[in-house]
């Protein structure tokens, strides 16, 4: 019996998330090099630290440009990704107080609460990708134009660049690891980074709001 | 190893720009021609093809009367360029020069950031005044000394080279003859600032009208960054590595919510 499916995730969101999650593993990989440089083998990937250097530069404004194009092009889907976000319900305050009952037994979760399209976890992770992305893009910029900026200014964009990098690096490599990995939810890889559908069977289980939502 | 430093006495030099020229010829500098904007300073500011500069004065005093500043890297005894930069292009030898290894440059720009004056210029790597590291270090070839190309250039004795310390009881002595002379802000710029500068110069007037920082301090905000900012970097990302892989390991989150 052909298993049904629903889509979750449209064909524009799925092409701006692979061209954002490579532009993301570059800058994150060179990145590093740069922030320690006894990592020299990271940077060695590119042949040099310098080329490292030039790479992360201006595949920053990359960086910055695609999710904007993507925004502006896709406004209404991002608007209701925008208003899923923006919404914590007491589900979700619950859901984020056993953590989504991911760390069962540790944090003992018998039941967790019913979820919409994206969970608490998930929420929580837009708003550090939106918030942290926007602070990597406008200090970006200042360290890219250092000298027009007094450089105070620009060694402060320096420590905050570093720090949100490697928070969001820290970040991404949970969220891949929730999405590729752990047992129950590794089939959200395949939805994301495939076709874009998913079992029905587990939107009921793991997204029991937005699947009454879609019957309606 | 002592430390070597040169001294430029301003009421010595005379402007004519010697030291200018020698040290685009001595380094290979590109020049670019400039635009005439009402000032002579020229080109008008540091880049990355030109390590020094003569500025050019003409409002100190009410009768028209020029002075001059030498304006390259002072050579900090406390370099806060070095301790930015993240590759290690930049270096600060045994006797005191700051240079650099431009094989190693990345062009990140933090040392022009981190620098009290601003001074280093970065095109497509870093360029700044090291006091003719090779001529310092080795000596030239060419004409048998070991003093930097604009100390040996100046045909008015304004620049000397030689071991710091003896600079700077020379310099005082300078400074005590200018004072008596009328010269009532003279000052030896750089004695004790910044670890001491390597590059000392004796002003006429307060350093503030030359557009020199008078008490620049090193900016300690550096630190933060490799002190603090590196390890919790490692322990952020090393500690979400940590936490999936323990996660795996100990086959959590089965039960609850979900199957």
């Amino acid at each position: 019996m052909a298993v049904k499916k629903i889509e979750k995730h449209k064909k524009n969101t799925r092409i701006f998330h692979w061209l954002h999650l490579i532009t993301f593993i570059v800058m994150l990989w060179t990145g590093i090099s740069l922030f320690y440089p006894w990592t020299n083998v990271l940077g060695m990937t590119f042949g040099s630290l310098r080329n490292a250097a030039f790479i992360h530069k201006y595949l920053g404004w990359f960086y910055v440009v695609l999710p904007i194009v993507y925004v502006s092009w896709n406004f209404k889907l991002f608007s209701n990704f925008f208003k899923t976000i923006s919404t914590f319900t007491p589900e979700d305050k619950k859901w984020l107080s056993i953590l989504g009952g991911y760390l069962h037994p540790i944090i003992k979760a018998d039941e967790v609460p019913p979820q919409g399209k994206y969970n608490a976890g998930q929420k929580l992770l837009g708003w550090i990708i939106i918030v942290f992305s926007i602070l990597l893009g406008i200090t970006g910029l200042v360290m890219f134009y250092y000298a027009l900026f007094p450089g105070l200014l620009v060694r402060t964009a320096i420590i905050v660049h570093v720090f949100c990098g490697t928070f969001l690096g820290a970040a991404v490599i949970v969220h891949f690891y929730l999405a590729a990995v752990n047992p129950t939810s590794n089939k959200e890889l395949g939805t994301m980074l495939g076709s874009g559908m998913i079992e029905e069977d587990y939107v009921k289980h793991h997204n029991a709001l937005w699947y009454e939502d879609l019957k309606k | 190893m002592e430390r070597v430093a040169y001294m430029y006495d301003s009421s010595k030099c005379m402007g004519c720009r010697g030291c200018q020229s020698i040290c685009k010829e001595w380094n290979d500098q590109k020049t670019d021609p400039t635009t005439f904007n009402g000032v002579y300073t020229n080109p008008p500011s540091l880049n990355p093809d030109t390590r020094m500069i003569i500025k050019f004065y003409d409002t100190f005093t009410p009768d028209p009367n020029f002075n001059f500043l030498k304006y390259q890297c002072f050579h900090c005894g406390d370099p806060a360029c070095v301790k930015a930069c993240p590759s290690g292009a930049l270096f600060q030898a045994e006797n005191g020069i700051v240079a650099f290894d431009v094989n190693k440059c990345i062009a990140c720009g933090y040392c022009h950031s981190a620098c009290p004056f601003g001074i280093p210029q970065i095109g497509k790597v870093i360029n700044k005044c090291d006091m003719c590291y090779s001529r310092v270090m080795e000596g030239s070839e060419s004409d048998k000394t070991s003093t930097p190309a604009c100390v040996k250039s100046c045909p008015a004795g304004a620049l000397t080279f030689g071991k710091r310390n003896d600079l700077v009881e020379q310099g005082k002595k300078k400074v005590e003859i200018l004072k008596n002379k009328g010269y009532t802000e003279a000052n030896l710029y750089g004695e004790n600032i910044l670890g001491g500068l390597g590059v000392l110069a004796i002003l006429k007037y307060s350093p503030e009208k030359y557009g020199l920082p008078k008490e620049p301090t090193f900016p300690n905000d550096i630190g933060l960054w490799k002190g603090i900012l590196h390890p919790l970097g490692v322990i952020m990302l090393g500690g979400a590595a940590g936490f999936v892989v323990l996660h795996r390991a100990l086959n959590l989150g089965k039960k609850g919510g979900d199957k």
